[in-house]
């Protein structure tokens, strides 16, 4: 029974090995239908939370469910809705790429035959492999491989895929395929997923969560968490007297903190405040009131997900949504 | 993209999820392959091709010198063979990341153990005991003129098969306790081979090893196998018994075992 639009609930989910604190009181939402970007450097408990999920290792404490179910009690019920992609995908290797997805359909689907064949088909062409699909997995590429391992997850069209680094050992035009596969699966499932490619993250991602060092610093609406993390700040440019410019907001107690970097053509005032209402309506005005002053550039600064991925996790901020 | 609504969904859940499927797949794995007769023709050449050289080689002048060497055949050679290919069942599917893929799918660590166990039980079965028992069996009537009893035959391969099928658990057990090939093989080796070593220092393990039921101890003589074979009184059952039930605690514990192993 699913309890509410997430698929997937974690309270306090946590994993150690030993004196080890791979996940450490993990409490994560992913709504249904979204496309969940999952990141965190090496070692910050990505792989970890997926294979909890999936019933592959056990919690130390704490617990979770998928689609309403318990992941350990209800796993193998949750596994049967679940497409997962693991970091390394690995096959039997004298198997060919057909009789991989074949062995792989039919933990789910005992018939008939030929939709069976049917769906094979059409997920070796999704991912491109229709002309390899005979060949060993042995002779396989790294790519080849990672394709397979896409097609596997979703050749029974789950209702939520785990993909782990599912573009790592693909090309860019293997990658821009991998993120149009996921934009078209939004429809019908949720897709949970890590990356390291921080430009796939912001192409795709509706919402993202950020791990490190086992601990959940930021998640929430990816719009939100490119609105800034570090309070509201403003971005300005100007033509003229930066100092008269700054003079006009000195004195002002909503304001905290005012940077101005000298371009070629303009003047940057970035101006960090802690009132939100008080800066639309009176920062601009302010600036303008000298009228030597002329502003070609005033908004809300926009943070790139880079950006914010590095404050967070070399500076340790926390933001939550 | 079309949904699933023209699918047949399995319903197997609980222990037996995932369990048809993986039967196919390792069934497929010896029949779908050269394996079986790759297999086939091995044991037939070892203990046929040993038996024949013993029985018209003049060694063996009676039947029941033959029979008795065909069960130390059949116990020993594929031995070494059943624990070279359960070694891999499951260090080599941890090993190689396999056992975890499978294990993402709706498929409970039950069902991973018991198809292995069921599958290579059966490859082992035909390829190893059914099918060079069937071509001894011609043989014995070829070079003594005589039928062995099939009723008393065929309870002696079951008694063949009980040793066979300890050592095939006992591996997979190994394989389910340690991550590594060594210790796996190791043991399974040395028990096969090193159990009658032991029994002049603790005559009462004749009782609890499984040596007795295929090999004359030396003290006991024939085998249990082939005193059956013979239609003769064993010297004691207790051995097949011991092992027969070893057979199921081995089991038990590579289901327990594999039930906590992470990946």
């Amino acid at each position: 029974m699913e309890a509410d639009s997430n698929v997937i609930q974690t309270k306090g989910l946590s994993k150690s090995y030993e004196e080890i604190h791979a996940l450490k009181e993990l409490d994560l939402n992913v709504p249904k239908n979204s496309i969940f970007g999952f990141l965190g450097p090496n070692g910050a408990g990505k792989t970890t939370t997926m294979k909890l999920l999936l019933g592959l290792t056990r919690a130390s404490a704490g617990g979770g469910t998928v689609f309403g179910l318990d992941i350990v009690q209800d796993s193998v019920e949750i596994r049967s809705r679940v497409g997962y992609l693991p970091q390394d995908p690995r096959f039997y290797e004298h198997l060919t790429a057909r009789e991989t997805l074949d062995f792989t359909i039919r933990f789910y689907f005992k018939g008939p035959e030929a939709e069976i064949k049917q769906r094979v088909e059409e997920t070796l062409e999704l991912v491109d492999l229709g002309e390899k699909s005979d060949r060993p997995i042995k002779s396989f590429s790294g790519g080849e491989r990672q394709r397979l391992g896409i097609a596997q997850a979703q050749v029974n069209y789950p209702d939520l895929l785990i993909l782990d680094e599912p573009a790592a050992s693909l090309d860019p035009l293997g990658r821009k395929d991998v993120m149009e596969i996921m934009r078209r699966l939004q429809k019908y499932t949720t897709v949970f997923y890590s990356t390291h490619i921080l430009d796939d993250v912001q192409q795709v991602s509706d919402t993202v969560a950020i791990l490190n060092k086992g601990e959940l610093v930021a998640d929430g609406p990816i719009e939100t968490l490119l609105a800034g993390s570090g309070g509201t700040v403003y971005v300005v440019k100007i033509k003229g007297d930066p100092e008269v410019a700054r003079s006009a907001l000195n004195d002002q107690d909503w304001i905290t903190n005012i940077q101005v970097t000298e371009q070629p053509d303009s003047i940057n005032f970035i101006v960090s405040v802690t009132d939100e209402v008080a800066a639309e309506d009176k920062l601009l005005r302010l600036l303008l009131a000298d009228e030597t002053t002329i502003v070609t550039e005033f908004g809300r600064k926009k943070y790139e997900l880079e950006e914010i991925f590095f404050n967070i996790v070399e500076g340790g901020d926390h933001v939550r949504q | 993209m079309s949904g699933n609504s023209a699918f047949i969904p399995v319903q197997e859940r609980g222990w037996r999820g995932g369990l048809n499927n993986m039967l196919r797949g390792e069934f497929g794995k010896w029949w779908g392959s050269n394996l079986w007769w790759i297999q086939s023709l091995i044991w037939i050449g070892v203990i046929n091709g040993v038996l024949a050289g013993i029985l018209w080689g003049g060694e063996a002048a009676t039947i029941e010198e033959g029979v008795a060497l065909y069960c130390v055949f059949s116990g020993l050679f594929p031995t070494i063979a059943i624990i070279i290919i359960m070694q891999e069942v499951v260090v080599g599917e941890k090993d190689m990341g396999t056992a975890a893929w499978i294990l993402s799918k709706p498929v409970s660590r039950q069902a991973f153990i018991l198809s292995k166990w069921i599958a290579n039980a059966v490859g082992v079965l035909v390829t190893m005991l059914l099918l060079p028992g069937i071509i001894a069996y011609l043989m014995f009537y070829l070079r003594f003129n005589t039928w062995v009893n099939p009723l008393d035959f065929i309870t002696g391969w079951g008694i063949l098969l009980v040793y066979l099928l300890y050592f095939l658990t006992l591996t997979l057990m190994l394989g389910t306790f340690f991550n590594h090939r060594g210790p796996v093989i190791g043991i399974s080796l040395a028990l096969a081979f090193g159990q009658q070593m032991v029994f002049g220092l603790l005559p009462a393990l004749t009782f609890i090893l499984p040596w007795v039921l295929a090999v004359p101890a030396g003290f006991f003589d024939p085998s249990i196998a082939a005193s059956l074979m013979l239609g003769q009184e064993p010297f004691s059952m207790i051995p097949f018994y011991i092992t027969f039930i070893s057979i199921f605690v081995f089991l038990a514990l590579s289901l327990w075992r594999f039930e906590k192993e992470e990946f």
